[in-house]
């Protein structure tokens, strides 16, 4: 490998990393643009840049969104969510509890950008009504969406590209991950309620206006929610039974979105159309970024350094796994964080004179819980906080990270006692 | 459709719905046109185009009209050109700047008639004093037009129906 490639491939992923995290530019048009340049600078050639793109984790998410935007033209969120503040006859606690449970759920069976897409408008018509400040309840989805997402393959980006690239399931991840969450879950939501339990009045006509909603209003088309939750149904079952058929988790997640066009008889042009093509086009950029420091060398050198640093003890190479990629996450997209560990992780795992596979978990946990950090720790985030801009209201960056940041550690310190106790 | 857009489209669907109205959420192209007249009237339009071959035309200035739904892309572009050439027909009288007034006042008068019945219990005396009005300047301007001369003959007016003299004249 020529010493000019190293310095060239270094400098443009250095350069497009830091475009990416700045957030000036548009990421997706920087990732694309930082590839194409690696392969026409010839840092590796197009035919190693495609090999480097995992399209299991492409055609995943390719796949989810479409069933994604099938089911969110049916009403459906907006009934849970009617559904949701009657039960908790307004009260804004319970609504806040109940929705980030529904958030939760929802975020490890969809990704959860979209979850917050489908949660946070609706929960924007009830805090309006209410006439309180959304923004508790916008923390507490954001906090929900990334927990419940990291307790699946398919909830949260950084699972789908662990998966895609270690071959671990649905199950896998469910098992291992699973139970943590629920933990951190319920501890976060304790603490959401005791920080907000004195701010959130609501009078009683402004209850009685949430009980005078009529869920059943909120369904367009009911047929269609049924063939939506059977696909979905179906979409899980395949995700949990891909391995013992021998069948590819993208697979399952396209028959899904194909046989759900298929019965929906809905127009596919308008639902591929609202494909998030960016975020695919994203993926694809940043893939080939990292597969050409692969293709350099420079990820070899950062194992074998790391490995050294670690002296190759597992205990040490998964806290530090852990904790850094809570912190990076943080602070850091953490899409592109988790595509540069990952081949990093590979590399030191064909190296290690021990078993290293538990270092995944590390990833996970680290990278997902990581971006409940602060506003820019993950997409959902930013999304939400979009969101919320566009009604005019705010959410600052120290005042989400005043709540978010100490529940994040805390939900790294429950994770570290989990790792130590069932991997260590 | 944008996610912040779509973000937006379900608050309200939810909100209209819970008021009780069928609500249908279509994704269109929505298309503005300008064009400035010579003599500096700016006319402009809105139309949408969906995907279900519907098209729906408004005037916005220099006053509204009616929306019209056209199933051809073509009548779209053939009314805004019969608009255009219209305008720059009229513009040519010394009396465009008074007719624009004259629709300004047209206009607001039709809004302040909503006013008064969405704010006022009105009586009948007044509604028929209103009526008769309205009426009265129906006739002021079916006599206009029979004492005018036709200078537009390409195609009949949408709304006037030409007088059985004119009719008689041009057979």
């Amino acid at each position: 490998m020529l010493a000019n490639h190293l310095a060239i491939g270094l400098l443009i992923f250095s350069f497009t990393y830091i475009a990416i995290v700045s957030e000036k530019l548009n990421r997706t048009v920087i990732a694309m643009f930082g590839a194409v340049l690696m392969i026409l600078l010839d840092v590796l050639s197009q035919e190693e840049a495609l090999h480097h793109i995992d399209f299991n984790t492409i055609g995943l998410l390719i796949g989810m969104m479409i069933i994604v935007n099938v089911i969110k033209r049916t009403g459906l969120f907006q009934y849970m969510a009617i559904r949701t503040a009657k039960l908790a006859k307004g009260d804004p606690m319970k609504i806040i509890v109940y929705f980030a449970i529904i958030t939760a759920v929802a975020s490890g069976l969809l990704d959860n950008v979209t979850t917050i897409l489908l949660v946070v408008p609706v929960s924007l018509v009830i805090s309006d009504t209410l006439e309180i400040n959304p923004v508790p309840f916008i923390i507490a989805e954001v906090l929900a969406a990334n927990i419940g997402g990291a307790a699946t393959l398919i909830g949260d980006p950084p699972n789908i590209m662990i998966g895609g690239a270690t071959g671990l399931g649905f199950m896998d991840f469910l098992i291992n991950l699973g139970p943590l969450m629920v933990v951190i879950f319920i501890v976060t939501i304790f603490i959401i309620k005791f920080i907000y339990r004195k701010s959130l009045h609501v009078t009683e006509e402004n209850k009685a206006k949430i009980m005078s909603f009529h869920a059943h209003k909120a369904i367009k088309n009911p047929v269609l929610v049924k063939k939506s939750l059977i696909v979905l149904a179906i979409t899980i079952i395949g995700f949990a039974l891909a391995e013992v058929f021998h069948v590819e988790t993208a697979s399952v997640a396209i028959f899904g979105a194909a046989l759900l066009l298929l019965i929906s008889k809905m127009e596919p042009e308008e639902i591929i159309e609202e494909v998030e093509w960016t975020t695919i086009f994203f993926f694809m950029g940043l893939f080939v970024l990292v597969g050409a420091l692969v293709e350099i060398g420079v990820i070899e050198i950062m194992a074998a350094k790391l490995l050294e640093f670690t002296q190759g003890s597992l205990n040490v190479t998964m806290m530090l796994v852990l904790w850094m990629s809570a912190i990076l996450s943080a602070f850091l997209d953490n899409i592109p964080y988790v595509a540069t560990m990952i081949p990093l992780v590979e590399q030191m795992q064909t190296t290690a004179t021990v078993d290293f596979s538990n270092v995944w978990w590390a990833l996970a946990i680290g990278s997902c819980l990581g971006g409940n950090g602060t506003l820019i720790g993950a997409s959902a985030n930013v999304v939400a906080r979009g969101i919320l801009e566009k009604k005019g209201q705010e959410i600052t960056f120290v005042g989400f990270m005043k709540v978010a940041f100490p529940l994040m550690i805390m939900s790294i310190v429950i994770s570290t006692v989990y790792i130590v106790i069932l991997y260590l | 459709m944008d996610k912040y857009v779509n973000s937006e489209a379900t608050q309200h669907t939810m909100i209209l719905r819970q008021l009780g109205a069928d609500v249908t959420v279509i994704t269109s192209s929505m298309v503005f046109v300008k064009y400035t007249l010579a003599c500096g009237v700016e006319l402009s339009y809105v139309y949408n185009i969906n995907k279900k071959g519907k098209y729906f035309l408004q005037r916005i200035n220099p006053y509204p009209i009616d929306i019209e739904q056209f199933n051809d892309a073509n009548d779209v572009i053939n009314n805004i050109k019969l608009d255009i050439a219209q305008f720059e027909n009229a513009s040519k009288s010394h009396n465009l700047q008074t007719f624009l007034k004259i629709q300004q006042h047209a206009h607001n008068l039709i809004q302040y008639i909503e006013d008064l019945y969405l704010y006022y219990n009105v009586d009948e005396k007044h509604i028929n004093n209103l009526y008769n009005d309205i009426r009265h300047a129906r006739a002021t301007i079916n006599e206009a037009m029979d004492q005018s001369k036709r200078v537009w003959m390409s195609k009949d007016p949408f709304h006037l129906k030409p007088s059985p003299e004119e009719i008689k004249y041009r057979k």
